[in-house]
């Protein structure tokens, strides 16, 4: 299945999970945030200064709305809460506010 | 303009002290004749009433016909002669043509909204996947559930779906009880999932203080629960 990921510039790119996850190894920063859609993918380029400014932004607005940001590794299998912004996290997957049912 | 039309007085019970009436004909079933035999007179007729176009009422003075008894209904408790009644109007070819347009407009909505929700179910179901492990996909594949093994060794059992789909298992695998928790968001089930074991695994306490605990046979259980044999 493809995955489209958005980049920093808006521009949008096509990957398969094989290429996602070669890009997290690779040192790029990944955001997989949950919604209705399904999740929406971003990617960031943490070497470039002006990107990790909009990723922390970006991993700040979501936490602010009650997201929770859990690190997972480029297979995405082990992971831990994120409680700070981390430019090198690799694979980060935020999961709206949780309630009892 | 919605009220067109006027009730007319069709049947001598039907406007005066009506809820009685009705209530005193639909409930009565038996009437003793003069001649000792049972009959339902006034039951059929109020059931007889509302089924047909009309009937024609000799056995009291309950109704007349089943215009007269839905206006009743309706009316309680103060349908009178004179009362003003919705009469829907003919359609005209105008108004056809919209409507026909509508409903048209609707089923394409319909279609493209069942299109973006499997859409967003694959999407999902790919995220959720990306992080299971071999194991749990085979068991999600198999029997469409996943293990989680949290950090404190309590041991999870996670049903497809949303709601109060977590187990919670002894350690001879048998559910002592349930929780539900999920995104305040409405996302796709697999996102649910997911959610549920990244916090199982990494944030337990947090999920264990917002779930909501349910007993073993919940009505939410998708299909009958199943127990490992007593040892």
């Amino acid at each position: 299945m493809e995955i489209e990921v958005q980049k920093h510039d808006g521009s949008r790119e096509k990957l398969d999970a094989e290429g996602l996850a070669a890009r997290v190894r690779a040192g790029g920063l990944v955001f997989e945030i949950m919604d209705r859609s399904g999740d929406v993918k971003k990617i960031w380029d943490p070497t470039k200064e002006v990107e990790v400014e909009d990723a922390r932004m970006s991993f700040d607005n979501l936490t602010k709305k009650g997201y929770r940001a859990f690190r997972t590794d480029a297979a995405g299998k082990e992971g831990e809460l994120m409680k700070t912004f981390d430019p090198e996290a690799g694979r980060v997957v935020f999961v709206p506010q949780m309630q009892g049912g | 303009m919605p009220y067109t039309g006027t009730v007319t007085s069709a049947g001598t019970a039907s406007y005066t002290n009506n809820s009685s009436v009705i209530w005193t004909a639909w409930t009565q079933a038996t009437t003793t004749t003069s001649t000792g035999s049972i009959t339902v007179p006034y039951l059929n007729n109020v059931w007889n009433g509302w089924n047909a176009g009309s009937v024609t009422a000799t056995a009291g003075s309950y109704y007349s016909a089943n215009n007269t008894v839905w206006i009743n209904w309706n009316g309680m408790p103060v349908a009178r002669a004179g009362a003003p009644v919705y009469v829907a109007p003919p359609e005209t070819e105008a108004a056809r043509t919209a409507r026909i347009e509508r409903e048209a407009r609707y089923a394409e909505q319909r279609v493209a909204q069942e299109a973006e929700r499997a859409a967003s179910n694959r999407r999902a179901e790919a995220l959720l996947q990306a992080h299971l492990t071999p194991d749990q996909q085979r068991q999600l594949a198999q029997e469409d559930w996943f293990m989680i093994d949290s950090k404190s060794g309590k041991k999870y059992r996670i049903n497809r779906g949303r709601s109060a789909n977590i187990d919670v298992l002894d350690e001879t695998g048998k559910v002592v009880r349930s929780l539900c928790v999920h995104p305040g968001e409405a996302v796709p089930d697999a996102d649910t999932m997911l959610s549920q074991a990244l916090m199982l695994k990494h944030d337990e306490e947090a999920l264990l203080r917002i779930a909501n605990v349910h007993g073993i046979n919940h009505g939410f259980r998708r299909r009958p629960l199943v127990q490992p044999a007593a040892a």
